[in-house]
C-alpha cells in the first residue's frame, strides 16, 4: 500500500533534520538523517519499495541496510501516526 | 505615570501567578497529551470571560504581560515554557485579549533540540513569552 505523510502532522526543518509535531497527542519527534530523507521523499505518496530504491540511488548504501533502516523507520512512523497507508479506493 | 501594580499587590499577584504556573506544570505532568492539547486549543475557560471596558482591559493586559515577563526571567523549579505560556493564555483569555500559543523546536548551542512554546499577541506580533532565537529554532504550529 502506498505510504504518505499524515496531513495533520506539523513539520519543520532545523539544521537539515526534520522535526515533527503531532497536535493530536502533543508528541514531538526529531528525525535523524535517515528519517529526514524518508520524510522528504514522501512529499508525494510512494510505495515502500519505491522509497527504498530511491534512497539506494541517492545515497551510497547497501541494499540490506537500506531496506532494514527504511522498514524500521516506516513501522515506527506508522505506529506513531506520523505516516499513513493510503487505502485503495 | 501610574505604576501597573503597587508593591504589595505586585508581590501578591506574582506569587499567585507562580502558583498558577506550578499548577499548569503539574497538569502537564499528569494529563495525557491529547487531553492537554484539547484544553490548550479549545480553551474551556473562555466561558468565564470577564467583560471589561477597553481601558481596563488594556491595563490588565499590561499587568499580565509584566507578570509573564517577570516569571520568564525568574522561572526555575517546576516551571516550563509551556506552563508559563498556558498560564498567560488563561489569564489573557479571561480578560478577553486575543493571544496565540506557538509550538516549535528550539536548538541549544550544544546542538540539542528541545520543544519550545511561546505566547504571542496576534495583532501587534509582540511576544508575551520569549520565542525562538533567530536561526536556532523552527516553528511547528500555532493555535
Amino acid at each position: 500500500m502506498p505510504l504518505s505523510r499524515n496531513p495533520e502532522i506539523c513539520a519543520a526543518e532545523l539544521d537539515g533534520e526534520v522535526c515533527l509535531f503531532n497536535p493530536e497527542n502533543a508528541e514531538y519527534l526529531n528525525l535523524n538523517s535517515t528519517g529526514s530523507s524518508i520524510w522528504n521523499l514522501l512529499d508525494a505518496p510512494a510505495e515502500l519499495d519505491e522509497l527504498i530504491s530511491t534512497l539506494q540511488e541517492r545515497y551510497a548504501v547497501d541494499a540490506d541496510t537500506c531496506r532494514s533502516e527504511t522498514e524500521a523507520f516506516v513501522a515506527e512512523a506508522l505506529k506513531r501516526g506520523m505516516l499513513m497507508e493510503i487505502q485503495p479506493a | 505615570m501610574t505604576p501597573l501594580l503597587r508593591w504589595p499587590s505586585r508581590l501578591v499577584s506574582y506569587g499567585l501567578f507562580c502558583l498558577l504556573d506550578h499548577g499548569f506544570w503539574l497538569l502537564i505532568q499528569l494529563l495525557p497529551g491529547p487531553t492537554l492539547m484539547g484544553y490548550a486549543q479549545q480553551r474551556p475557560w473562555q466561558r468565564l470571560q470577564w467583560r471589561l471596558a477597553p481601558a481596563r482591559q488594556q491595563l490588565w493586559r499590561c499587568r499580565i504581560a509584566w507578570l509573564l515577563r517577570t516569571r520568564c526571567r525568574r522561572a526555575g523549579w517546576c516551571s516550563t515554557c509551556l506552563s508559563r505560556s498556558l498560564s498567560g493564555r488563561l489569564l489573557l483569555d479571561l480578560i478577553g485579549v486575543a493571544n496565540e500559543l506557538h509550538l516549535g523546536m528550539s536548538k541549544f548551542r550544544d546542538g540539542r533540540k528541545v520543544p519550545h512554546a511561546w505566547l504571542r499577541d496576534p495583532q501587534s506580533g509582540r511576544l508575551y513569552t520569549p520565542g525562538l532565537s533567530p536561526g536556532a529554532g523552527a516553528p511547528l504550529t500555532q493555535f
